[in-house]
């Protein structure tokens, strides 16, 4: 069979796609003009930026200046390799101090909030248990770590709340503690993302950092349509109305894992069993604040069938929407007003508190 | 809890909702265009990334990623592409496969 080859032609970062042409001929009174829409690949994924305003060759310069510094903040956050924070888990492994910056310190504090706020459901404390499992490895792992092991990591109860800042130094009194951001990060990055782009003038649009969003501004008259994904396969669950500023995060177990033995185990660790928690498919969380909505997600993920509306409540969490490994969907009052299924029937929803227990939990 | 920060090679692909049937797809590598192809044209197109080359399919009005180098190959299992938005990532390999159209939703959360 013969095919033609193809080479990128402008072998930078990001670039210009042309999404906006296409859309303007169609675009109904309510919208705004069409969008531009740029892509990089950053953290791992790809991160899409959709821009209204900017013409394409100023959106295509704002994501050429905007993809070296998600790679530095990956850099900077990595928890195993390079001098950023993963230097900073090595003096800790070591009980020993490790000087930091105030911008990494501010970061680890927030986490640190967030951690206290959702009983430790959410744990970033617990690196050495994900580099235990291997999930963030290549090749990625094909069996479950021993037993001991796991069970060794959890008794050491590594908490955030085990660090002690002083200035531009941290230390640990629990050398058990390692820390993985990687429940927060995408929510820091996505942050500031969106903020660079309103500072640089761009009216409305869309950060989507590997399926995790904010918006800012609005498409026109309109509030944005965010589809969810079916935690079961392809195509969109759910529907949801996200006003100005909102970002929609979500937790699914689909994200990352592997089968052994006809047991599939996924990436999301509870923190008080060490294992990959069961009984949810997704969490899936509204809030105007980013990285509050990525550890909210992770910390509902993890939470009980009967807690996770508490934790919620003491997160400051108003919209949640909870798949459980029966499909059937949890949602608060907040989220059901959000949400429009596209079936011709939609799901049953569950509402009422407190839930029951899940048969696998 | 989570994973990771680290660049995971893992194959990433999904597929949007609601949008009508294309006419185009726009092909990306490493977010740079390198083709739009029409749909009603079949042929096959080799697009190379940075771990080799991408084997793409043109058939039927539709598009699909027929093999790419990667280990879990999701987007190749995601089969065809017809609707617009639909897309399909072959993380990977940096190489993008997507439907252009109106879409009816302004993105995809996952």
């Amino acid at each position: 069979m013969s095919a033609a080859t193809l080479r990128s032609r402008r072998p930078r970062p990001a670039a210009t796609v042309l999404l906006g042409l296409v859309l303007l001929a169609t675009a109904c009174g309510r919208d705004a003009p069409a969008p531009v829409n740029e892509q990089f690949f950053a953290f791992g994924t790809l991160v899409e930026l959709t821009l209204y305003g900017p013409d394409p060759g100023r959106a295509a310069a704002m994501a050429s200046d905007l993809a070296p510094r998600v790679d530095a903040w990956h850099a900077a956050w990595h928890p195993w390799e390079g001098d950023g924070l993963a230097r900073i888990n090595r003096h800790l492994a070591r009980g020993e101090s490790a000087s930091l910056d105030a911008d990494l310190a501010g970061l680890l504090r927030e986490a640190r909030q967030l951690a206290i706020a959702s009983g430790h459901r959410f744990n970033p404390a617990i690196g050495g248990l994900v580099r235990l499992w291997g999930f963030g490895l290549e090749p990625p792992p094909d069996e479950p770590p021993p037993a001991a092991r796991v069970a060794a990591r959890v008794a050491a109860e590594p908490r955030l709340t085990d660090l002690r800042f002083s200035d531009g130094s941290v230390r640990t009194v629990n050398p058990a503690v390692q820390i993985d951001l990687g429940a927060f990060a995408k929510g820091v990055a996505v942050r500031r993302l969106v903020t660079a782009l309103r500072d640089a003038g761009v009216a409305a649009g869309i950060v989507n950092a590997g399926g995790d969003l904010q918006v800012f501004g609005r498409p026109g008259e309109r509030d944005w349509r965010i589809g969810v994904r079916r935690p079961d396969g392809n195509g969109v669950l759910a529907t949801v109305t996200v006003r100005p500023g909102e970002s929609v995060f979500t937790s699914g177990h689909y994200e990352r894992g592997f089968t052994d033995g006809g047991t599939r185990y996924h990436h999301i660790l509870d923190p008080r069993t060490g294992y990959p928690v069961r009984g949810v498919r997704s969490v899936t969380v509204l809030h105007p604040d980013p990285a509050r909505a990525d550890a909210a997600a992770t910390a509902l993920f993890v939470a009980d069938a009967g807690t996770w509306r508490q934790v919620a409540d003491r997160l400051g969490i108003e919209f949640v929407m909870r798949v459980d490994s029966d499909g059937r969907i949890h949602v608060t009052e907040s989220m059901e007003a959000r949400l429009s299924f596209p079936q011709e029937s939609p799901p049953p929803l569950i509402r009422g508190t407190p839930d029951a227990p899940t048969p696998s939990s | 809890m989570i994973a990771a920060l680290a660049a995971v090679a893992t194959l990433y692909a999904w597929l949007w909702a609601g949008g009508g049937p294309g006419t185009r797809a726009r092909i990306t590598v490493d977010g740079a265009p390198v083709a739009t192809v029409a749909l009603d044209e079949p042929r096959r197109l080799l697009v190379s990334g940075p771990l080799g080359p991408s084997l793409i399919e043109v058939a039927d009005g539709r598009i699909r990623v027929v093999d790419s180098p990667g280990r879990r190959k999701l987007c190749v299992r995601q089969g065809w592409l017809s609707r617009a938005g639909e897309t399909a990532v072959c993380l990977p390999n940096r190489v993008v496969v997507s439907i252009a159209g109106r879409r009816s939703i302004d993105a995809l959360n996952y």
